[in-house]
């Protein structure tokens, strides 16, 4: 028959905690606990220069693309300037087409970076 | 006090977090060693514990104590690194009662000789039977904290810790009945 006084059990696995044998655990836990640290502050100034990058672009790339399309007729006059002519019915909306893909993806992946609380290790 | 530095860390005083750090690494280091049963690889799962914990610690919903979510961590992160062994253990079915008291047995030690013999016994344990000692005895979790970190039932956790008891008791007496014969 089990003598199980479990107060006797508890009484005595209360002796069973182990000490951590090493002393620098304090030191060597921080010292990643600040990498982490510093490393959120960067991730966070990066994604801010990253939008302030991409507003820029948004911004700025239509304007210089109109100004170029705009001056389409300039080329006219040259054997150069009418194969640009041709092909500006065609490359002209397929840049349009690519640069608003290209700015859905960046935003797409700037959005999820930043409402991302734990940037990672 | 948990309240307190907690606040603290999450306003991004990181020296703060030392407070977490010494006052839970012995008992993280405790329940790791009962899963791990080595103290280099405890070492190591207790280091990434904290780790986890700092950049995880915003998504503490303080539904329960900063103990019970930390240990729960700690739980995973040992399981995490811990490589399969074959114990050395008496089957349970085999064992006669033992009939002894841990009164008996461990009174007459030194309180240094207990806590070897007590660590010696635990790590001849399976790590979920040592485990659930440990949290039950030693850190004085409730049933249901001891669900919220080890993911068991309250019913697997009755049954593990009487079993665990039982275990403790029978390897008690395999371990020491010389020293339980001589002091008769």
């Amino acid at each position: 028959m089990i003598n199980s006084d479990d107060k006797d059990l508890r009484a005595f696995l209360k002796k069973g905690l182990i000490n951590i044998p090493t002393s620098n655990m304090e030191e060597r836990v921080m010292e990643k606990v600040e990498f982490i640290a510093q490393r959120n502050i960067s991730v966070k100034r990066n994604l801010k220069t990253s939008w302030v990058f991409l507003i820029c672009a948004i911004v700025l790339f239509p304007l210089a693309y109109w100004h170029l399309y705009s001056r389409v007729d300039f080329y006219g006059a040259t054997e150069i300037g009418n194969s640009i002519k041709e092909l500006s019915g065609f490359l002209f909306p397929a840049g349009i087409l690519f640069f608003s893909v290209v700015i859905l993806l960046l935003v797409d992946n700037l959005i999820k970076l930043s409402s991302n609380k734990n940037p990672g290790y | 006090m948990d309240d307190q530095y907690l606040k603290d860390v999450l306003a991004g005083k990181i020296n703060a977090y030392r407070y977490f750090v010494n006052k839970y690494q012995d008992m993280a280091f405790s329940l790791s060693m009962s899963i791990v049963k080595s103290e280099l690889v405890a070492e190591e799962a207790v280091q990434d514990a904290f780790v986890r914990a700092y950049q995880n610690i915003r998504s503490f919903r303080k539904k329960s104590k900063f103990s019970t979510w930390f240990y729960k961590i700690v739980v995973n992160e040992s399981l995490r690194k811990l490589k399969k062994k074959q114990l050395d253990m008496v089957p349970l079915d085999d064992l006669p009662e033992p009939g002894i008291s841990i009164k008996e047995v461990l009174q007459p030690l030194h309180e240094v000789e207990q806590r070897e013999i007590i660590n010696d016994l635990l790590l001849k344990l399976p790590p979920s039977e040592s485990l659930l000692l440990r949290l039950f005895y030693l850190e004085e979790n409730t049933q249901e904290e001891i669900k919220l970190i080890t993911g068991l039932s309250i019913s697997n956790i009755k049954v593990t810790l009487h079993r665990a008891r039982k275990r403790f008791y029978a390897i008690l007496k395999e371990s020491y009945k010389n020293e339980y014969n001589s002091l008769l």
